[in-house]
């Protein structure tokens, strides 16, 4: 089936827009708090999935990624403080500009320039998809596992400074996933006799512990009876044809770095922004004014951690391989739903991918939108004291896990995963190389198994096809680069 | 603490749950089929990697200049987690899931806020929470707690 087959009346329902728009307001609410990415976004409504069809529910995901991360810029640009990673660029500029003249200016650079970026990146996931997973059914069982195998060393490489604690990590996250029953033999493995265990750890009770949990124990850490304080007058977002012209080509810029590092797995969307920030300063009539608010310096990160939303889902369509933490979260809502992601996909649940691939632009009219109507109103929820957001982001943590199997034995999961992970992150073990394991665990180890299968336990499988030996030379390659990299940054050290 | 000795205790625990699951995977009956491998191989050589892999760190770390790890309001995160249990443990055993909530919502924002003043605030917003909660998930998605 193509674009012109696909039923539009699928993608068009009051459902299917209210999840949209849901997940939206979500995205940007979460995102718009310091330290709450979207991430914890994506997490706290994992389980609201349940009862939606699959698109509704990855729609209502994607809409909430999209959405965090202009979310993120409002706190920036109001506080001084990134809402998340992807958004530390944005302070130098959009805090000055809100300073200097005002907020509502510099948060309708935001809006427009994620607006350009969520487009681009929408249309990269369109058109690149199709001929990604047509190459994709080129592959087998060998490629699969490399391809798993070069997700896990890219994310390895750059998830924490200490690279050896990242590739720990990542082990121990391939173990977690062994736990259940065996696909292949039935075989119970690491169970203990619960029954809670037989299909495996519940994700949502390890994302809600590893992430939702331990970002509350950081900001109870940083003081649970803080109030930020912010400049929340002069909010409009009202922008002229004049301000945008100023903003196209930084914006445009930005989209196409934010579009080509999403593709890469490993690379996080905080990386992009950077990048793209420093390419708009390089590009800009007046490099001098950047860091004192420039729209310009907005424009290029904020349009490129928009833009990465949409091209960070093309691994994961067509490769069935999340490249990112968030990615492996929405993959979860997949699983739940009993859908494999892969080039396959695009066969068997061809009205699924196509209405995600259009949905997704429509994830990003919702964002201008409502980010027009209400940003406003979510700089101002941006002053709610901690002390209240807290117990808040708790409960509604231990009811989004409890609500998966009504088993009070997966919050309990949920806490320890917390307490666990809250101090394997202050000793810099790397929380993203351990989803992202997890995750790719049962697809590694399957294709592993059917391709010694096929091979009779030989192992030359990997190196006599030339699609896995040209995979196998990416991942020397890169692993060459990770490993000379952090020589470099030693000796500069 | 120090840095060093707790990647150290890390480390050890870290290679004795590899030991254990190497141990266990050694149990799990081998593949019928030939050529096939069994359901244990997997396990057994993430184990085989943990240990080498901790082993480098273990050596990496010895290299290392120590340094301090504080964890600011480490007490106010250790009583959350206490006011926590007793909140799981009210909902599994007394089993009023909204009133344990409501409770637990206004204890934290008292302990955080160290002030009982505007009590009847806090009480408004715990309850007004508890009843969206009721409203998404019990009216609309039909899940009991």
């Amino acid at each position: 089936m193509g674009f012109l087959e696909f039923d539009f009346s699928a993608l068009f329902t009051l459902t299917n827009l209210l999840c949209i728009l849901l997940g939206t307001f979500i995205g940007i609410l979460i995102g718009a708090i310091p330290g709450l990415g979207p991430i914890i976004a994506i997490v706290l409504l994992l389980p609201l999935t349940f009862s939606m069809s699959p698109l509704s529910a990855v729609l209502m995901l994607l809409a909430a990624f999209q959405g965090a991360e202009y979310g993120g810029s409002i706190s920036s640009i109001v506080l001084g403080i990134p809402g998340t990673t992807a958004n530390i660029a944005t302070v130098f500029d959009g805090h000055a500009l809100a300073r200097n003249s005002s907020p509502g200016k510099a948060l309708a650079y935001s809006l427009t320039a994620s607006t350009i970026g969520g487009f681009i990146g929408g249309l990269v996931l369109l058109f690149l998809s199709v001929p990604v997973s047509a190459l994709a059914l080129n592959f087998s069982s060998p490629e699969f596992f490399l391809i798993g195998v070069f997700s896990l060393i890219a994310v390895s490489g750059i998830s924490s400074a200490d690279k050896t604690k990242s590739i720990i990590s990542g082990i121990l996250g391939l173990m977690a996933s062994t736990v259940g029953m065996d696909m292949f033999s039935g075989q119970q493995r690491f169970t203990f006799g619960q029954s809670a265990l037989l299909d495996g750890i519940s994700i949502i009770a390890l994302t809600v512990g590893m992430f939702a949990l331990t970002e509350i124990f950081s900001m109870i850490s940083e003081g649970a009876g803080k109030r930020q304080e912010g400049n929340t007058v002069n909010l409009s977002t009202k922008i002229n044809w004049k301000e945008i012209k100023r903003i196209l080509k930084p914006s445009f810029t930005g989209s196409g770095l934010g579009a080509f590092f999403g593709v890469l797995p490993g690379i996080a969307s905080g990386t992009a922004s950077f990048v793209a920030y420093s390419t708009a300063q390089k590009m800009s009539k007046k490099p001098e004014t950047f860091g004192k608010g420039n729209p310009e310096g907005i424009a290029g990160p904020e349009s490129a951690n928009n833009s990465f939303v949409g091209s960070s889902m093309v691994p994961l369509l067509t490769l069935g391989i999340p490249g990112s933490p968030v990615i492996a979260v929405i993959m979860g809502a997949f699983i739940i739903h009993g859908i494999q992601p892969g080039p396959k996909l695009f066969e068997i649940e061809s009205q699924l991918v196509y209405g995600i691939l259009i949905g997704f632009l429509f994830t990003t009219v919702a964002m201008y939108f409502m980010g027009r109507l209400l940003t406003p109103m979510f700089a101002r929820i941006l002053v709610i004291p901690n002390y209240i957001l807290i117990p808040i982001i708790l409960v509604l943590s231990f009811v989004g896990v409890y609500v998966e199997k009504a088993l009070l034995f997966d919050v309990w999961f949920a806490i320890i995963v917390g307490i666990v992970f809250f101090i394997l992150k202050v000793l810099d073990f790397s929380l993203p190389s351990f989803i992202l394991a997890f995750v790719l665990g049962p697809i590694m180890e399957e294709n592993l198994r059917r391709a010694l299968l096929v091979s009779d336990g030989s192992y030359l499988i990997f190196l006599t096809r030339p699609y896995s030996l040209a995979i196998l030379m990416l991942i020397v390659i890169t692993a060459v680069f990770i490993f000379f990299r952090n020589k470099k940054k030693e000796g500069a050290a | 603490m120090s840095a060093n000795r707790a990647t150290y205790v890390t480390l050890v625990i870290f290679a004795a749950l590899a030991v254990f699951f190497f141990i266990n995977a050694r149990a799990f009956p081998e593949a019928d089929t030939e050529g096939a491998i069994g359901s244990g191989y997997f396990p057994q050589l993430l184990s085989i990697l943990l240990i080498i892999f901790c082993a480098i760190s273990f050596f990496q770390t010895l290299k290392k200049e120590d340094e301090k790890i504080t964890i600011p309001h480490f007490k106010r995160i250790a009583i959350t987690l206490g006011i926590t249990f007793l909140y799981l443990l009210s909902w599994n055993f007394l089993g009023n899931f909204y009133l344990s909530t409501l409770v637990y919502i206004v204890v934290l924002i008292i302990y955080y806020k160290k002030s009982l003043r505007h009590l009847w605030l806090y009480l408004l917003i715990a309850a007004a929470f508890a009843l969206f909660i009721y409203a998404l998930f019990e009216r609309l998605l039909f899940i009991r707690f």
